[in-house]
């Protein structure tokens, strides 16, 4: 229903346990038909959080169903870049990121009451790289008990927030802060190694447009202005472009200069990676990242191997 | 049943209202329990709460027209019926009715609100605490995290919103201030210190904000120097949390000077001293700044002593140590909302003194101006390598520095101003002016910091 | 309630400023002119401290074989 239709009537929200099975309807019937099915699930993923939400319930089932929305939409993220169809990223992310802080807030209240879910700490994760520069989300991971804190996912997010703290990003409502490195050579280094899971590199991946935009500034402003053309292929490669029409049309997005012998840096004269009054440019991906989709099935890369909901409940830390 | 004078304790209360002595009020027992048990025996034999209305609005207090006043005195009262010496949790809601009730009547100038402000002040002292000490057993409780010092921080933030804002009117003198207007810097220190603790620090942002256009002083300095100390402690902290280095150094700086105004150095004067350096040592070496130790040691030796390691290795650019450092603080520096900030700040500077050790040792003498990526690349697998026998450390020590990234690290470096060199990156080097003077290749890196992410103008105020 | 938890309450509890007696002095009595906190609390910047350490020996080296390159 629209935001501002009335509430539902008590019997047209579903209980509990018919959102699981709706869940695991879309899961096992539905995801294989993506990029096709990518507005369908989006709305139902989106009525299953709502009757939780007219519900008020925050037990196992809301956190199997949220845990595994999320992954669906991270999945989605990187089919649909990959992709030519049309979807609206914006709503993806916007809903991705409400259903991690509905998981945020019922992860807290289960630590106050002295439980904990098992798989908080890769949902702790995405947080941290959903909001990407901000400050309010180092405080919260380093409030967490050390289990949480020193995961793998969770040690990796961190890193990700520091190898892109890059003082030089600029964007309506950002305040620029000291000492920020821009690695991203890092970046692609990670995103190809084994370290990184699938789904966290499709998360990062919506990142890859302002990676790239920021990497071509640290270039333009270190390099002498009267700096020689530099090669496509030396570009393609250290920014991880997956072909030339892919950079050519990058640098024809933000202005950047380019002759027979490649790119002229300098010319580039944006500040920042989003442009007023100018449409988004199209998410890239990262073969390396597709290549990371497991061979198996994608519905376990969803369902995960530790299901609140069936058998592995809560545990007492 | 006799108090003071040969009055009871109701005509004590009633006596000193009318005299406009509002003390009376307070619900602390350690300072007003004599008179609030007195009153206690007295007050039995009123066997519902609207007599005891009654009683109120027949003492006729400011002609009967302040309503919230009359109610303040009838929750007095009823807090002095029911209240159980033994159990703060259970007399819990009586104090906060009355100290509710209390803040309400501070809402409205029209009425002799002076008379309040001073008990409002010493209330809030008290229910803080109180809120704190039943915060911390909210799991016994059952109540929500924080749900008490909610409560409190929604009381006092509607009186902090209702001191008038600073129109046109000449400014005046602290003292010729009203007494509200006295206390707007206490308002934002409390309910700054309660948000900092309840991890809301977007709430801290409104209330600094709203401090300078509510205060009817013209200059910061004319506030009392215990508040201004603390406002600048606080807010040098919230800049901290932001990861906005240069203003948290000039805040915490500032609030470390004010404290050296001091003649004697009294102990809760050391201790705020103690809570100053806590974070303006760390906030100097981000800003580039290196404290001198042997001074902190005088005033924190363990504080000093822990950042002994960290100074080292910055001074010479060795990231192991630098990492071994954090690691050994960890859970410290965590509880401080520090580890990540340290993480992120410090790199840039071990990086610029590493590079400029390179150039000084290596190009000056042999009066070259060009710095191979390879050698800093080198020089960086030894910076990073990890001591024999050590072991391993967690990822967010390992996986973000690498040697590979040297072309990333000095673009970043000139980008800053922090090296003064163009990058070559199809030739892989730097190459930077001919010059013996190494401090105009690398300048200091305060200058630079405050140059590029200067100081939030809406302080400025602060230093006046 | 964790050990984590415990040590925080208690660090939290001490970050909170108390009240300490105020009073206004003659500038050259106060601890600033008395005493040299402040006044030399920062060290003007960390360049021309030399460092002497086992890295720096490694450092060194490395660096001396570039030299003879």
């Amino acid at each position: 229903p629209a935001a501002a239709a009335a509430p539902p009537l008590p019997s047209d929200v579903r209980p509990p346990h018919v959102l699981v099975k709706t869940l695991d309807y879309l899961v096992d019937n539905i995801l294989n038909q993506l990029p096709d099915c990518e507005a369908f699930l989006w709305d139902r993923m989106r009525s299953i959080r709502q009757d939780f939400t007219f519900q008020n319930y925050s037990g196992p089932e809301a956190v199997d169903c949220n845990e595994r929305i999320v992954r669906i939409h991270l999945l989605v993220l990187h089919v649909m870049a990959v992709s030519n169809q049309e979807y609206s990223r914006q709503q993806e992310l916007e809903q991705l990121h409400k259903a991690l802080i509905t998981l945020s807030e019922i992860y807290d209240e289960l630590r106050n009451n002295g439980k904990a879910a098992p798989n908080e700490a890769e949902f702790r994760a995405y947080s941290l790289l959903s909001r990407v520069r901000d400050p309010e989300y180092d405080k919260m991971i380093q409030e967490m008990p050390i289990e949480i804190f020193s995961n793998k996912l969770v040690q990796l997010a961190v890193c990700f927030r520091r190898i892109i703290s890059n003082s030089l990003f600029s964007e309506r409502g950002h305040i620029k802060t000291e000492s920020g490195l821009n690695l991203y050579l890092r970046f692609f280094e990670l995103l190809k190694s084994e370290e990184v899971p699938f789904l966290m590199c499709s998360f990062l991946e919506v990142y890859l447009n302002e990676i790239r935009f920021y990497g071509f500034k640290s270039l333009a402003h270190s390099v002498n202005r009267k700096h020689k053309p530099i090669p496509f292929a030396y570009v393609i490669e250290i920014f991880q472009f997956n072909n030339l029409d892919e950079l050519q049309n990058f640098c024809e997005y933000y202005s950047v200069e380019t002759n027979t012998e490649g790119i002229i840096i300098t010319s580039l004269a944006h500040h920042s990676h989003i442009l007023p009054e100018t449409k988004p440019m199209k998410q890239s991906y990262l073969v390396c990242v597709d290549k990371k989709i497991p061979n198996g099935s994608i519905i376990d890369l969803v369902n995960g191997s530790s299901r609140i909901s069936d058998g592995n409940g809560l545990f007492e830390p | 049943m006799v108090g003071h004078g040969g009055q009871s304790g109701l005509q004590q209360v009633f006596g000193s209202l009318h005299d406009g002595d509002a003390s009376v009020l307070n619900i602390d027992l350690e300072a007003n329990g004599q008179l609030i048990a007195q009153v206690q025996k007295e007050i039995q034999r009123f066997k519902d709460d609207k007599s005891i209305e009654q009683m109120v609005e027949a003492e006729n207090f400011h002609n009967g027209s302040w309503t919230r006043f009359n109610m303040l005195v009838v929750s007095f009262l009823k807090f002095c019926r029911d209240v159980n010496p033994w159990s703060v949790s259970e007399s819990a809601d009586l104090i906060f009715e009355l100290y509710q009730g209390l803040g309400n009547c501070l809402l409205n100038d029209t009425y002799p609100v002076q008379e309040l402000v001073q008990l409002y002040c010493t209330m809030t002292e008290y229910v803080v605490k109180m809120s704190r000490r039943l915060d911390s057993h909210y799991c016994h409780l059952g109540t929500r995290k924080h749900q008490f010092l909610t409560i409190t921080t929604a009381v006092i933030s509607k009186v902090f919103n209702s001191v008038k804002p600073h129109h046109d009117e000449a400014f005046v003198s602290f003292e010729d201030l009203s007494q509200k207007q006295q206390i707007l810097l206490y308002l934002a220190n409390k309910l700054n210190n309660c948000y900092i603790l309840m991890g809301s620090s977007s709430s801290c942002a409104n209330i600094f904000k709203n401090v300078k256009p509510k205060s009817a002083l013209s200059q910061f300095s004319e506030f009392p120097l215990r508040e201004r100390v603390e406002y600048r402690y606080l807010l040098g902290r919230y800049y901290l949390l932001n990861h906005r280095v240069s203003n948290a150094f000039h805040q915490l700086n500032s609030a470390f000077s004010l404290l050296a105004t001091q003649r004697t150095m009294s102990d809760p004067l050391r201790r705020n001293m103690r809570r100053v350096l806590k974070f303006l040592v760390p906030a100097s070496m981000m800003f580039g700044k290196l404290p001198s130790t042997q001074l902190v040691a005088e005033i924190d030796p363990a504080l000093a002593h822990m950042y002994v390691g960290l100074i080292h290795a910055i001074k010479s650019g060795h990231f192991d140590s630098f990492y071994q450092w954090l690691y050994e603080h960890e859970l410290q520096l965590r509880s401080d909302c520090l580890l990540l900030l340290l993480l992120e700040k410090i790199p840039v500077l071990l990086y610029r003194n590493l590079v400029r050790r390179i150039v000084r040792e290596l190009c000056i003498p042999q009066n070259s101006n060009k710095l191979p990526y390879g050698v800093v690349q080198n020089i960086l697998e030894v910076s990073l390598r990890r001591r024999l026998g050590e072991p391993q450390l967690p990822l967010i020590y390992t996986a973000v520095h690498d040697p590979a990234n040297v072309e990333n690290v000095l673009e970043t470096l000139v980008n800053l101003t922090l090296f003064r060199a163009n990058c070559f990156p199809l030739s892989n080097q730097c190459v930077f002016s001919k010059t013996t003077n190494i401090s105009s290749i690398f300048p200091p890196v305060n200058e630079k910091l405050t140059a590029l992410f200067p100081l939030n103008g809406e302080d400025s105020w602060l230093d006046t | 309630m964790s050990l984590d938890e415990k040590q925080r309450k208690t660090l939290e509890e001490d970050d909170e400023f108390e009240d300490f007696p105020v009073d206004s002095w003659p500038e050259d009595e106060t601890l600033k002119a008395t005493t040299n906190i402040q006044a030399t609390l920062w060290q003007e910047d960390w360049d021309d401290v030399e460092v002497d350490d086992d890295f720096t020996k490694e450092l060194r080296k490395e660096l001396e074989k570039h030299n003879q390159q």
